[in-house]
């Protein structure tokens, strides 16, 4: 290791060097840690929800709407159909979300009481009732009827009158519009409209007059105890599926083959032959066993240096075990190693050492941009003070070391002769598992138009402490 | 590949077509997939949940040295809870109660029925054991009152009394009662209460995850054809729209 590489030696950058994998692992997490962050922020940032009415694109002419924007009057006498005043919201409903809902309250039912209350899309025609033209749904107080895109409305729920709080949602789980009557569903409906939608009411004679609530007051509707309900219908939806028995202890041992925790592989046999009944999972995973048994004891072994920080030791281990692996001195690999040392000096304040190793093992990565980014972050350990709560910080954390040891730990698997896909050294049975379920998720959610909660894993797997 | 199989799979991508699906091939399904970012630590939770859960108490020390996971809960509660669990399972209900008395004695005050279930498998074993009249004594004195109160209790009271009038029991129409998977269903669920008493989860996430696995894989099927993952145990990617 002495020997200082010669720039003329290219690292070996090309797409069979497994270990970039993980090098891109353990840089990319701190600066996707921060980016995650930075997306939720703009997540319910860019989510806007209405706050207020239209007052610029309504059919003004026949209403009134008050200076807070929250209420709305029928000054007129209605004529015909096409003097309806309707109004929507400022903004389109929110869809990355569980449920979207609004209410209105009836102060006045006026001469007629035809008011309404729904969704319409951007380019409704501001003079019809929602639900009477096409890409609109609206629930009627006069008739009690649901309207979908023609003037004939479908039997839904009871009629409204002043005095009666009304809400109209949209369940993006279930792909419905629903309302509500004085905090009672009322019914539901299929969403078969597509685009932006606005929350939308209209009054359509004398003095009919109605608050809206986009949220700012209190629901008369319990809206989180619905949305309780309707999470919990989907769980249980879930858990109806049935998945093979033992399925999850397969998974979960392959898991600790597949990284080498042979000491807790041991226990974890141990234990479940003496469960009652005991569980057999070994022979159902058959052939693939053998792909991740290999050199076992020899992955704990160099996962524990690793993890201990003895870096030293792990590459004379590798240079007898395994030379090929480390043969190339630039490899992504033997890089992800250097700089481990290098951290590990910083770490027990050798500084100098460190300067002095960074020199001979690290500048020549400076070169090459795919290592660039990891040899600055090292070298910049050495500027702070307190480099723990410094940027780089998370070169010093357990995590960076689990990342070269899960590197070494994939080059053996890689070595195997009997290794049918190289993917197979990279990935656990249960990474892959969970990569397939986010990306299923993602992609329905795509194809519904992104509407619905976001899906994220890491909700899933930190949401603990159920009673 | 056969020609056979060949025409199989473009019927199906027809097929898919003509439902209006999204055809994705398996070139971009493997990049969507690559794309995913799913953190180490997250995954060694993920196990270190199971093996809590599950009373891996040993393999949960080991895992703790060997990946640096914290277990989400005091491993020595583990050890107490698999040790009630082992006296369920193995008989020793009486014991059992007792040893969940000392870990919490709220647990049972506030769960009548997993008291009631326990006094049952106690009754259960009496009766396995040919001790004919302490289990009658034993279900009039400790299980009637109980019945008293719940109807349910009462009927499964009765079922249990049965076994007493069959003198082949292996061949009863409540013999069930006598097997092996009476006393796990008992003993998972005292393990579900202690487990819920010390504010942990009753099951490990692993399997939910599994099923939702499931679930999100035929909700996806609506809509698309894509390479699925029907194998749970080899985590294979079949071909998509076959």
């Amino acid at each position: 290791m002495s020997e200082s590489n010669g720039n003329s030696r290219k690292p070996n950058v090309e797409d069979q060097d497994l270990g970039l994998y993980f090098l891109e692992a353990c840089r990319g997490r701190e600066m996707r840690e921060r980016e995650k962050e930075k997306e939720k922020e703009e997540e319910e940032e860019e989510e806007e929800a209405p706050r207020e009415l239209n007052t610029i694109n309504s059919s003004g002419g026949f209403v009134v709407v008050s200076t807070d924007k929250l209420s709305v009057k029928y000054t007129n006498v209605n004529l015909h159909g096409h003097d309806v005043g309707v109004i929507q919201a400022n903004k389109p409903s929110p869809t990355k979300r569980l449920i979207y809902y609004f209410e209105i309250h009836v102060k006045d039912a006026g001469v007629k009481g035809q008011i309404s209350i729904g969704f319409t899309s951007e380019t409704f025609k501001m003079r019809r009732q929602p639900g009477w033209e096409a890409n609109s749904c609206g629930y009627h107080g006069d008739d009690g009827l649901l309207y979908r895109g023609h003037g004939k409305g479908e039997a839904f729920g009871p009629t409204y009158t002043s005095g009666d709080v009304v809400g109209a949602g949209i369940n993006y789980a279930a792909q419905e519009f629903f309302f509500t009557k004085n905090g009672q569903v009322v019914g539901s409906v299929y969403k078969d409209l597509k685009g932006p939608l606005f929350p939308t009411i209209a009054v359509h004679s004398q003095n009919e007059e109605v608050h809206v609530n986009f949220g700012q007051k209190p629901f008369t509707f319990d809206l989180k105890e619905f949305e309780a309900q309707e999470r919990m219908k989907q769980q249980l939806k879930i858990e109806e599926i049935s998945v093979p028995p033992n399925v999850s202890y397969g998974i979960v041992r392959s898991y600790l083959l597949h990284y080498g925790y042979e000491d807790t592989l041991n226990s974890f046999d141990v234990a479940s032959k003496s469960t009652v009944p005991p569980i057999h999972i070994a022979q159902e995973s058959g052939i693939d066993e053998q792909e991740i048994t290999y050199a076992l004891n020899h992955r704990k072994t160099l996962r524990q240096l690793i993890r201990n920080g003895d870096i030293d030791v792990a590459f004379g281990k590798l240079r007898e075990w395994y030379p090929q692996i480390v043969e190339d001195n630039t490899s992504a690999t033997c890089f992800l190693l250097h700089c481990q040392k290098f951290i590990e000096l910083v770490r027990v304040g050798a500084l100098e050492e460190a300067v002095r190793y960074g020199r001979i093992e690290l500048s020549s990565f400076y070169d090459f941009p795919v290592f660039k980014d990891l040899v600055q972050d090292c070298v910049a350990l050495l500027a702070y003070e307190r480099p723990l709560e410094s940027s780089v910080g998370y070169l010093l954390k357990d995590s960076q070391r689990e990342v070269v040891a899960d590197t070494v730990n994939a080059m053996i698997l890689s070595t195997n002769p009997n290794m049918k896909e190289s993917k197979h050294c990279l990935q656990s049975y249960l990474e892959r598992l969970l990569r397939q379920l986010t990306a299923c998720c993602l992609e329905r959610r795509a194809l519904n138009g992104e509407q619905g909660e976001a899906f994220q894993l890491q909700r899933l797997l930190s949401s603990s402490r159920r009673g | 590949m056969s020609l056979f199989w060949l025409v199989i799979r473009q019927l199906a991508e027809i097929e898919a077509m003509a439902a209006n699906k999204k055809v994705i091939t398996r070139e971009e399904w493997e990049k969507k997939l690559n794309d995913v970012k799913i953190r180490k630590e997250d995954m060694n939770k993920l196990v270190m949940n199971f093996l809590v859960t599950e009373g891996y108490v040993e393999a949960a020390e080991k895992f703790r040295m060997e990946s640096g996971t914290e277990p989400d809960i005091d491993l020595a509660t583990i050890t107490d809870r698999m040790a009630v669990k082992k006296a369920v399972q193995s008989g020793n209900v009486e014991d059992a109660i007792e040893k969940v008395n000392d870990l919490n004695p709220e647990i049972l005050d506030t769960n009548p029925q997993l008291f009631f279930h326990l006094q049952q498998q106690r009754l259960i074993e009496l009766i396995r054991n040919g001790k004919v009249e302490e289990a009658l004594e034993f279900a009039q004195e400790e299980l009637a009152p109980r019945g008293e109160e719940n109807q349910s209790f009462l009927e499964e009271l009765e079922r249990t009394v049965a076994l007493l009038a069959f003198e082949d029991v292996s061949n009863c129409p409540v013999g069930d009662l006598l097997d092996i998977s009476q006393r796990l269903k008992t003993a998972s669920e005292v393990n579900a209460a202690i487990l819920t008493s010390q504010s942990h989860e009753k099951d490990p996430k692993l399997p939910s995850l599994l099923k939702m696995l499931q679930w999100a894989q035929n909700q996806l099927d609506e809509k698309a054809a894509y390479p699925r993952i029907n194998d749970l145990s080899t985590a294979i990617l079949e071909d998509s729209a076959v």
